[in-house]
């Protein structure tokens, strides 16, 4: 962080009332914690409420706002011509990431879905890169039961598919 | 920051009691914003992505609308299939790619093309393979032949029709129609362009104001061809890769642009004779930013390599 500028925190409390603080730099990384500071609110004692989402979850999106926060600031204060150094960081970062997002599947979903109330686009991004990772190679049934979709076809749909496009369920190799 | 992005769909909120039971109940991929799962579809490799049009009525046409699907294709796919997936795609096309076309599927490629043109593919690849008449029953493989039915003039229609065209790689590309002398290669938004043949098939190059890379290799270029024509037309690339002709007299003489931006210089050379040296030399005075400079030396068919970083 650069000299000088004065530390601000906000607070951010989940829908089961646990209270997260963080600089309000790396809270800013969501779309709707900027909107709420824009008009002028959040930055009381009391926090910015964040409805449906629970601790445990806000807590992962805490953990992803700050490392990527400190990440960027740490790139800024880098020399901008060392290209190789810059590549070496994005690299690391991303491995970071990989990493942070392997996770059980329902911590994932939840994960999204606060990502994308909280309007934070990066982690938005991750999520669904490991979603298609988990779906990726997969067979139609595999993925009904893995992602929770109601087969809905009726037989004769399904007939009617698989004589319309027989290269769906033949996998290519 | 930059300005915010647009405003998200609101999930439902769960409803009363616990929330992490009422949360498990709804943790269905189906409960997603559509943003979110042509996010997800867009990430797919494009067969897994086609495929999951069989995962139920919802997903049915999904992936035919997720913009930003890579068609990178393997070996093993079904040209028919290839040809069908794009007539049904509704959006834009970035990449195609097929690798490995074998003969019986030259046809299939016509309809690519067509289809792709109306996309505004803005990177395309086709790699073309025949098996060796002389090695049957042996899979050995060479570069084959692209034979557009009009040769040359529907190469050059279909490379004018492309105004999106940002990267263009003919590999070992051979026009089978005698009566073509010069066909153009023109188009608004190239910024890479590569050329690797045996032997010239007379393209010429006008026009290409946004290019930044070239890769000219070709072994036997024809005789009368004006290479200072086509290096001012190339003046404006940061990265050249350039098989220097073989000629008698410099053929870069009377070169009077200066090449800038030309950061990445590679040379396939032939210092056998003057002409060769006083062509590189030519090149090389007009390069003031030149950073990274590589020189094959092709000397009695044995390249020597010459690797150099000047300052």
């Amino acid at each position: 962080m650069a000299a000088g500028k004065p530390v601000v925190m906000v607070t951010l409390v989940s829908s089961d009332g646990q209270s997260f603080q963080l600089l309000e730099e790396a809270a800013l990384l969501s779309a709707m914690v900027r909107d709420t500071i824009q008009i002028g609110q959040g930055r009381g004692p009391a926090g910015i409420p964040i409805r449906n989402i629970t601790g445990q979850t806000l807590s992962m999106v805490v953990v992803y706002c700050n490392k990527h926060y400190t990440a960027a600031a740490a790139a800024d204060g880098d020399d901008a011509a060392d290209e190789e150094k810059k590549v070496a960081n994005k690299k690391q970062l991303r491995e970071w990431d990989e990493q942070f997002i392997n996770l059980e599947q329902d911590k994932l979903y939840d994960i999204l879905v606060a990502a994308n109330n909280l309007g934070i686009d990066g982690l938005v991004d991750l999520c669904c890169w490991r979603f298609a990772d988990m779906m990726k190679g997969k067979s139609a049934s595999e993925i009904r039961v893995k992602l929770g979709i109601r087969d809905d076809f009726t037989s004769e749909q399904r007939a009617q598919i698989e004589k319309d496009s027989p290269w769906v369920w033949s996998r290519t190799t | 920051m930059e300005t915010s992005p647009p405003r998200r769909k609101q999930r439902r909120p769960p409803s009363d009691g616990d929330p992490d039971a009422a949360a498990a109940e709804e943790r269905s991929v189906d409960c997603l914003p559509e943003d979110i799962l042509k996010n997800i579809v867009s990430r797919l490799p494009i067969s897994d992505a086609v495929r999951t049009s069989m995962l139920s009525r919802s997903w049915r046409r999904r992936w035919e609308s997720t913009p930003g699907l890579c068609h990178l294709w393997s070996r093993g796919a079904h040209p028919a299939a290839i040809g069908a997936v794009l007539a049904r795609y509704s959006c834009f096309v970035c990449e195609f790619c097929s690798r490995g076309i074998r003969r019986e599927a030259f046809h299939f490629t016509d309809d690519w093309i067509c289809l792709l043109a109306a996309k505004g593919v803005k990177s395309l690849t086709l790699s073309f393979w025949e098996y060796g008449v002389l090695n049957v029953g042996v899979p050995i493989l060479h570069p084959a032949i692209f034979a557009c039915d009009n040769g040359g003039r529907e190469l050059e229609a279909m490379i004018q029709m492309s105004p999106l065209l940002e990267s263009l790689e003919l590999d070992n590309v051979e026009l089978l129609d005698d009566e073509i002398d010069d066909w153009i290669i023109q188009t608004p938004n190239l910024r890479s362009l590569t050329i690797v043949s045996f032997t010239d098939d007379g393209w010429q190059i006008q026009e290409l104001p946004s290019i930044q890379e070239a890769h000219i290799i070709v072994e036997e270029y024809f005789i009368d061809r004006d290479f200072v024509n086509l290096l001012t037309c190339l003046s404006q690339v940061s990265e050249l890769e350039l098989h220097l002709p073989f000629t008698e007299d410099n053929a870069l003489e009377g070169l009077s642009c200066s090449f800038q931006k030309l950061r990445s210089l590679t040379l396939h050379t032939n210092f056998n004779d003057a002409s060769s040296i006083l062509s590189t030399f030519s090149l090389l005075s007009r390069a003031p930013n030149l950073k990274h400079l590589e020189m094959e030396v092709i000397f009695n068919d044995i390249p020597i390599l010459i690797d150099a970083v000047s300052g």
